[in-house]
C-alpha cells in the first residue's frame, strides 16, 4: 500500500522550486523552471536505463555513454540526410522527426543488445571486469563514431516544428507575455510521458513485478521458476534504447553532436543514478528533475558554481539519505 | 547405508515437464529424487562429500547435523545455486545436474530459506502471483499481472488462507512480522505446488506460540500423497514430531540415516552430534 504522504523526494523537489521562486522573479523562474524541467527529463531518458541495468544485473555499465553518443549521431543521420528531402511542413518535419527517434532508439538497442550478449553476460557479477570490458567497449564505440563521423563536432539544426516559443497572454497575471520555449515544453512533456510509461510496465505488468523482484533478489526469483536471462536482455536493450532516445534528444538540445558527448554526459548520468537511489527508476526520475533544476537555477545565481552544483546536492542528499532519493526497497 | 521410508498412498504424479504439466503416472514405491555421490568444495574446503541418497514418493525426511555438516550446501546442490564437483541428481528418472534453478523450479523444485527471502517491496499478494506466474512458464500473459487476473488472484489468496494471511493481502511484505513472512514463505512454496519442498529450518526466528501453526503448515503440504518434503532443522522435538526418516550429516558425509528411533540410538550420531550417550 503507497502512502499519500510526500515522501522526501517530493520534499526535496518542493524545497529546491521554493528556493528557487524566492531567490529570482516569478518570469526568470518559470523560464529556468521549464528548461530545468526539460533537461532533467532528458537525463531521466539517458539514465533509466542505467539504473535498471544496475539493479536488476548488478552490472555498471560504463559504456552507457557510448550508447548515448550513437543514438544521438543515428538520430541525427536520418534528421541531416532525410529531413532535406521531405516537404518543409509540420507533417514533413514531424515525418523527419519520428523515424528519427526509433531510428535512435533502434541502433542503440541492437547495439546494447548485441553488447550484453557478447560483452557483460561472461562477467555478470564480477565488478572489476565489468568496468574494464565496459570501459573497453565505450572505447570502441566512440572510436568507431570518430572513425565514421570524423573528430569534429557536427551541427544538428533543431527542426522549425520545435523552434519558437509559445507567449502566455498578456491578460495571465505576473506571467502574461512570458515565452516559454517550445523545445523545452515538448521534451519536458515527453520525459514525464516516457517516465509514466515506464512506471506502468513495471508496476502493471507481469513482466514489471519480475522485474522489480529481480532488482531486489534475483536469485529468489529464478528459485521461483522465472527464467531471468531473456529478462536481463530485455532490460538492458530497454535502457540502452533510452538512451539512445535522450542522446537524440541531448544532441537536438545542444544543436551540436560530438563522439564524446556521452563521455562528458555519463558524470552527470552517475550522478543522477546514485542521487535517486541505485536501482530505483521512480529515484532516477525525481534525481533527473533535481539534478536539472539546481543546474539551472545555480548556473543563473552562481555561475561559478553551476559545474560543482549537482555533486553538491548528491552529496547533501547522501548525507541525510545514504541510500539515495528513494531506495529500491522503498520503491 | 540408505533407509528408504514408504509414502503410504499411491502417489499422483511425478515431477513436472518444463511448462508445469504433469509428466508421467504414478510410481508408487519408486525414488522420486535420488542423488548420487554428490560432492563439492568451497574455498578448498570439502564441503559435501560423496553424499548419495534416494528419497521415495511421500517420504519426509528431516536432514540434521552440526554447524557446518554441509546441509544448507546440500540444499543448495539440490535447488541448482551451485553446481556440484561431481556426482547426479535425478528428479523422477531424469538427471537434473545440468539444470539451473528456474529449469528445476519448473520440473517441481521448491524450497524456503532460512533467512527470509521475500520480495519486501512488493505486496503479499504480488509475492504469491509471482510464484503462482513462474508455473505458467510461456503461457503466462507478458502484460496482465497475475493478481489482477480474477483465476490467479483466487488461486493465490486460496494459498494465503492457508497460511492464514488472506487478511493482509495488500499489505507491503516490508510491513509484515518475521512470523508472517514465514507463512508467506509457505504460501509461495503452496503456490509453486512443488514434487519435491526443501525446507531449511522453516521453524527460524519463530516464536514458539507460532511454530505449531508452521509445523500444521509442513503436515499440510506433506497430505500430497507424491510429494517428497526435506527438512532441515535443529530443533529436534519438531524433527521427531515430523519426520519419517532422520539423515545426519557429519562433515559433508552422511553419517546414520534411517528411522528417528535407529538415529537417536546410534553411538556414532550420540557421540558427534548429540554430545553423549542418552540419559
Amino acid at each position: 500500500m503507497r502512502t499519500l504522504l510526500p515522501g522526501p523526494h517530493h520534499r526535496l523537489l518542493s524545497l529546491v522550486l521554493l528556493a528557487g521562486l524566492l531567490s529570482m522573479g516569478v518570469k526568470t523562474w518559470l523560464v529556468l523552471t521549464l528548461s530545468g524541467l526539460a533537461m532533467g527529463s532528458m537525463l531521466f531518458l539517458m539514465a533509466s536505463g542505467m539504473t535498471l541495468a544496475f539493479g536488476l544485473l548488478r552490472v555498471l555499465n560504463l559504456a552507457h555513454g557510448a550508447l548515448i553518443s550513437l543514438g544521438a549521431f543515428a538520430g541525427a543521420t536520418w534528421w541531416v540526410v532525410r529531413a532535406q528531402a521531405l516537404p518543409d511542413t509540420v507533417w514533413g518535419q514531424w515525418l523527419a522527426l519520428l523515424p528519427a527517434m526509433l531510428l535512435a532508439m533502434s541502433v542503440a538497442g541492437l547495439v546494447g543488445a548485441v553488447f550484453e550478449r557478447l560483452v557483460i553476460r561472461p562477467v555478470y557479477g564480477n565488478y572489476l571486469k565489468q568496468m574494464l570490458v565496459t570501459v573497453g567497449g565505450a572505447i570502441i564505440l566512440t572510436q568507431l563514431l570518430q572513425g565514421f563521423w570524423g573528430a569534429s563536432p557536427i551541427a544538428v539544426p533543431r527542426p522549425d516544428l520545435l523552434r519558437g516559443s509559445l507567449v502566455l497572454p498578456q491578460s495571465v497575471p505576473w506571467v502574461g507575455g512570458l515565452a516559454l520555449e517550445k523545445f523545452r515544453l515538448l521534451t519536458a512533456l515527453f520525459g514525464l510521458g516516457v517516465y509514466a510509461l515506464v512506471i506502468h510496465a513495471l508496476e502493471r505488468t507481469r513482466w514489471g513485478v519480475v522485474i522489480r523482484a529481480g532488482v531486489e533478489d534475483r536469485e529468489m526469483v529464478e528459485m521461483l521458476g522465472h527464467r531471468m536471462a531473456p529478462v536481463f536482455l530485455a532490460v538492458f536493450t530497454l535502457g540502452a534504447m533510452l538512451a539512445g532516445l535522450g542522446g537524440m534528444f541531448w544532441g537536438l538540445y545542444q544543436e551540436v553532436i560530438t563522439a564524446h558527448m556521452g563521455d562528458e554526459l555519463l558524470i552527470l548520468v552517475i550522478v543522477v543514478i546514485i542521487l535517486g537511489g541505485l536501482g530505483s527508476v521512480r529515484g532516477c526520475f525525481y534525481g533527473a528533475l533535481l539534478a536539472g533544476l539546481v543546474n539551472l537555477y545555480v548556473g543563473y545565481l552562481l555561475p561559478a558554481l553551476a559545474s560543482v552544483a549537482v555533486v553538491g546536492l548528491m552529496m547533501a542528499v547522501l548525507m541525510w539519505r545514504p541510500r539515495g532519493l528513494i531506495p529500491v526497497a522503498d520503491t | 547405508m540408505t533407509v528408504g521410508v514408504g509414502g503410504g498412498s499411491a502417489p499422483s504424479h511425478a515431477a513436472r515437464g518444463p511448462q508445469g504439466g504433469p509428466q508421467g503416472g504414478p510410481q508408487v514405491g519408486t525414488d522420486l529424487l535420488d542423488v548420487r555421490d554428490l560432492a563439492v568444495s568451497l574455498g578448498g574446503q570439502v564441503v559435501v562429500d560423496g553424499v548419495s541418497l534416494a528419497f521415495q514418493h511421500g517420504s519426509l525426511v528431516a536432514i540434521v547435523g552440526p554447524n557446518g555438516a554441509g546441509k544448507t550446501t546440500f540444499f543448495n546442490l539440490l535447488s541448482g545455486q551451485l553446481r556440484p564437483d561431481r556426482g547426479t541428481v535425478h528428479l523422477a528418472g531424469v538427471d537434473i545436474t545440468a539444470l539451473g534453478m528456474p529449469e528445476r523450479a519448473q520440473r517441481g523444485l521448491g524450497r524456503v530459506f532460512q533467512m527470509n527471502q521475500l520480495f519486501s517491496a512488493l505486496t503479499v499478494i504480488e509475492n504469491v502471483a509471482l510464484a503462482l506466474t513462474a508455473r505458467q512458464g510461456r503461457a503466462a500473459s507478458l502484460w496482465q499481472r497475475a493478481d489482477r487476473r480474477p483465476d490467479m488472484r483466487a488461486r493465490g489468496m486460496a494459498c494465503l488462507e492457508q497460511v492464514q494471511l488472506a487478511g493482509l493481502a495488500s499489505q507491503p511484505v516490508h510491513a509484515l512480522p518475521h512470523g508472517a513472512r514465514r507463512k508467506l514463505e509457505m504460501a509461495l512454496l503452496l503456490a509453486q505446488d512443488p514434487v519435491v519442498c526443501l525446507l531449511d529450518e522453516p521453524t527460524a526466528g519463530m516464536a514458539v506460540e507460532e511454530v505449531p501453526a508452521m509445523l500444521d503448515l509442513v503436515a499440510q503440504l506433506h497430505q500430497r500423497a507424491d510429494r517428497v518434503i526435506l527438512l532441515i532443522e535443529h530443533k529436534m522435538d519438531v524433527v521427531r514430531s515430523l519426520a519419517q526418516r532422520i539423515i545426519v550429516l557429519h562433515q559433508g558425509r552422511v553419517l546414520a540415516d534411517g528411522s528417528p528411533g535407529s538415529v537417536m540410538d546410534s553411538a556414532d550420531v550420540q557421540a558427534v552430534y548429540l554430545g553423549g550417550p542418552p540419559a
